[in-house]
């Protein structure tokens, strides 16, 4: 298991198990400080080589769903830590 | 026979079937082979290069640059999203909506690009919705393939012909395809459709989950997608008006890509260069110089003598040899080559006694490029599918292809039988 921390104020994220896949919803409170980010999180993965590896859909008011392949999950978690959406990654036992 | 045409017919044999073995990259043995050609005195340097056909290398070119300044846009994905809503989410009308999308987008930018833009966003629609991507992609190979047979710009084929053949004008192609096209559109897609109305089902929820989805997200430079737009819309008039202006259909294509660069500004230019696909332009170039050696050889001129003794000269026997020929060959072979090579044989029949090649020149078009859809190496629209596919987990196998592709590019044979029966023949 992995557990994850993130600015409460700014972002909501939400996430569920789907299948073969991990289904987040993040919604953006603060976009002004979390959307380029996002936007970068979101470029990297739709211009690598695999194309299903986190597949992005945006619904209204800065709401995105995303659906990541089991096997990219922590490649995933990783991007997201990278650009400073998520504050904290630690294992758990 | 003379001795250099016994050579020029052994060089292009074991070329062709180097290219048809796909042991070696196809670009390679053909550009060795016209080497070859020149080496062994078949043809001179100068020959050789009167031969190859600048307007195809040309038009190809300049195209490749449009639509890879244009895919940077997100405008594809724009309208697959916007299509997917406008069909309420419904797997079956998605499926005949990315179909359509593809066959129209197929008829202006070359079908592996097309395909390249659509299958990223048919896997992201496939996967919200929870059905399998397999029936959309195969029906995107294959409408890719009918799509780009409509106009002068849409698959190799056509743009060799239209070339070769100053009469066939942009306009001349869709007045004479297109109405086929959308018959054999019409029929393929609404037999998928119905072919597979009980494997694709989602959910009320996830349809709707779907249609919360914004489309307007994905149009990540709008000001550029207003320059491509506009030098596209410049380009296709450019086309249509190409012979009245007295311009071959490159200058066209080639202004319009520089145009873009213009307004774009340098940083596009290194990276739109960089991905015109060099590897087919100079396997054009070796086919142009494979072929001029068995022209100049007299060999060509000699199988449009034996084509015409075989049909006794009759028209109608020879554009339906010509269109059944080309489209069993196509689904087998690549039909870049088998075009370079029918071109100059078709020109010749017309020297030696037919007097309208009308005909025969869209049966050409159409047989070789619907043959494409005969197998998964019909096209290289399919190979690229199957790859991305096979890449993501979705193995297309030739056999699986097989199956639904021959019995439907049949069907469009038949069709098209029918068609250039009934409207040059009769």
């Amino acid at each position: 298991m992995i557990r994850y921390e993130y600015d409460r104020d700014g972002l909501d994220i939400q996430e569920r198990e789907n299948d073969q896949d991990k289904e987040f919803i993040i919604k953006v409170k603060n976009p002004d400080k979390y959307l380029p980010e996002l936007h970068k999180v979101r470029t990297y993965f739709s211009k690598d080589t695999v194309h299903t590896d986190a597949l992005f859909y945006t619904h209204q008011h800065n709401e995105y769903h995303v659906i990541v392949r089991a096997d990219y999950y922590i490649g995933f978690l990783l991007g997201l830590f990278k650009h400073k959406i998520l504050l904290s990654l630690e294992w758990e036992e | 026979m003379e001795q250099q045409a016994i050579y020029a017919i052994i060089i292009f044999l074991i070329t062709y079937a180097l290219i048809i073995s796909e042991k070696i990259h196809r670009t390679i043995v053909a550009m060795l082979g016209a080497a070859l050609m020149i080496a062994f005195g078949i043809v001179n340097q100068e020959t050789a290069l009167h031969h190859i056909d600048f307007n195809t290398l040309g038009l190809l070119t300049g195209m490749m640059i449009i639509v890879t300044v244009t895919a940077q846009t997100g405008l594809f994905k724009y309208i697959a999203i916007w299509a997917a809503k406008k069909a309420k989410g419904d797997p079956i009308r998605i499926l005949v909506a990315l179909g359509l999308i593809t066959a129209f987008a197929s008829a202006f930018l070359d079908n592996v690009t097309t395909v390249l833009l659509m299958v990223p966003v048919t896997f992201s629609i496939t996967r919200q919705l929870r059905v399998s991507p397999m029936p959309y992609l195969l029906t995107q190979i294959l409408t890719s393939n009918i799509g780009g047979t409509a106009t002068l710009i849409g698959d190799p084929p056509n743009i060799m012909i239209g070339s070769a053949v100053k009469e066939l004008t942009f306009a001349a192609f869709i007045f004479n395809l297109a109405p086929i096209i959308i018959v054999i559109l019409a029929v393929t897609v609404g037999i998928l459709a119905f072919w597979y109305r009980k494997q694709l089902k989602t959910t009320p929820e996830l349809q709707q989950e779907l249609m919360q989805m914004s489309a307007e997200d994905e149009l990540s430079d709008p000001t550029l997608l207003k320059k491509c737009l506009f030098i596209l819309a410049l380009t296709i008039a450019g086309f249509f008006a190409h012979q009245a202006l007295h311009i071959e259909s490159a200058t066209v294509a080639l202004t319009g890509a520089f145009l873009l660069l213009l307004l774009t500004g340098e940083h596009y230019l290194e990276d739109a260069l960089t991905r015109v696909e060099w590897t087919t332009i100079f396997f054009f170039v070796g086919l142009f110089v494979l072929v001029s050696g068995l022209v100049e050889t007299g060999v060509i001129a000699k199988l449009a003598q034996e084509a015409i003794t075989l049909t006794g000269g009759d028209l109608t026997a020879t554009a339906m040899l010509i269109l059944w020929m080309s489209a069993i060959a196509s689904a087998f072979v690549d039909n870049i080559p088998f075009v370079a090579t029918m071109i100059p044989m078709i020109q010749e029949m017309g020297k030696i006694g037919l007097t309208d090649l009308e005909p025969l020149w869209w049966s050409l078009a159409l047989g070789a490029c619907l043959g494409g859809n005969g197998t998964l190496i019909g096209a290289s629209a399919n190979v690229i599918v199957a790859g991305m596919a096979g890449k993501e987990g979705h193995h297309i196998s030739f056999v699986k292809f097989l199956f639904i592709g021959f019995p439907l590019m049949i069907l469009s044979i038949i069709i098209s039988t029918v068609y250039v029966y009934l409207r040059y023949l009769m």
